[in-house]
């Protein structure tokens, strides 16, 4: 709130990110023309890319459109909304799109502030496709220890999760 | 006479819950009181500050849904009301983007 009452003239955004998945069978290639399809895209309509990754390719946790794994994209962006329904847009004409997801992280963004933060690094892609899945590397800080602990049915009666009744 | 009523209740759940999920009784015989001793129940949102809860992390959510895929209810889970908010939220955007699954059903 404090950032929308700054200096007149300051431009304010939204910050958004979007998750898209890609066919399985998209290689390096195809991730690379999404990332400059897309980065087109927001520069066009007075967005500005913050942040750009490609998880790799996962399982889906259910099939979509016959296809059991995706190849994950993470794009995020500050712009107005009219910037996400042009971004969806194109998502939606693109056949190699299984699927995507656009969440609003933060609203009053100072653009000009925000993006003097973003370091070229960050808008280039560095992950390739290559199979990310399930490395459940180490614990979650904060479960690690009540693993054995924490179990979300301990406490409730042998009645009510049903066993058998017989 | 509290038989048939658990009996009445495990016919209409029969397809689409299944048992594991079902939730507690309701206005039964005294559900969870007595039997066990009290558990501490603290959010451990609350309790640790440093734990984000977040749709891109199906690991850390992974806590929170049953074998089944459904939300663990906040009295079960021990959560506040405001992170048990957050998690659903999160676990609803994880399912939409094919992180986490609406349904996990035994083949």
């Amino acid at each position: 709130m404090s950032e929308a009452v700054a200096t007149p003239g300051t431009r304010l955004a939204r910050e958004y990110e979007t998750v898209v998945i890609l066919k399985s069978d998209t290689d390096d290639d195809g991730v690379e023309k999404a990332n400059t399809r897309l980065a087109a895209v927001i520069e066009k309509n007075a967005g500005g890319l913050v942040a750009v990754d490609v998880w790799g390719k996962k399982k889906l946790a259910y099939p979509i459109k016959h296809d059991v794994k995706g190849v994950y994209c993470y794009f995020k962006y500050l712009g107005e909304s009219k910037l996400v329904a042009e971004v969806e847009r194109n998502l939606r004409m693109w056949d190699d799109v299984l699927k995507y997801q656009t969440v609003r992280i933060a609203d009053d963004v100072d653009y000009a502030a925000k993006m003097a933060t973003v370091l070229p690094e960050h808008v280039q892609l560095r992950k390739k496709v290559a199979d990310a899945d399930e490395v459940p590397a180490a614990p979650l800080p904060g479960f690690e220890e009540e693993e054995e602990e924490f179990d979300p049915l301990a406490d409730v009666p042998d009645a009510d999760i049903g066993g058998d009744k017989e | 006479m509290p038989r048939k009523e658990m009996g009445g209740k495990g016919g209409r759940g029969g397809d689409r819950g299944g048992r594991d999920d079902r939730d507690g009784e309701r206005g039964g015989k005294g559900g969870g009181r007595g039997g066990r001793p009290a558990r501490r129940k603290v959010c451990r949102f609350c309790a640790d500050a440093n734990i984000q809860i977040d749709y891109k992390d199906p690991h850390m959510l992974r806590y929170f849904i049953t074998e089944r895929g459904k939300i663990i209810p906040r009295r079960i889970s021990a959560n506040c009301s405001k992170h048990q908010r957050k998690v659903s939220e999160a676990i609803k955007r994880a399912r939409t983007i094919a992180l986490m699954p609406f349904t996990v059903t035994g083949q």
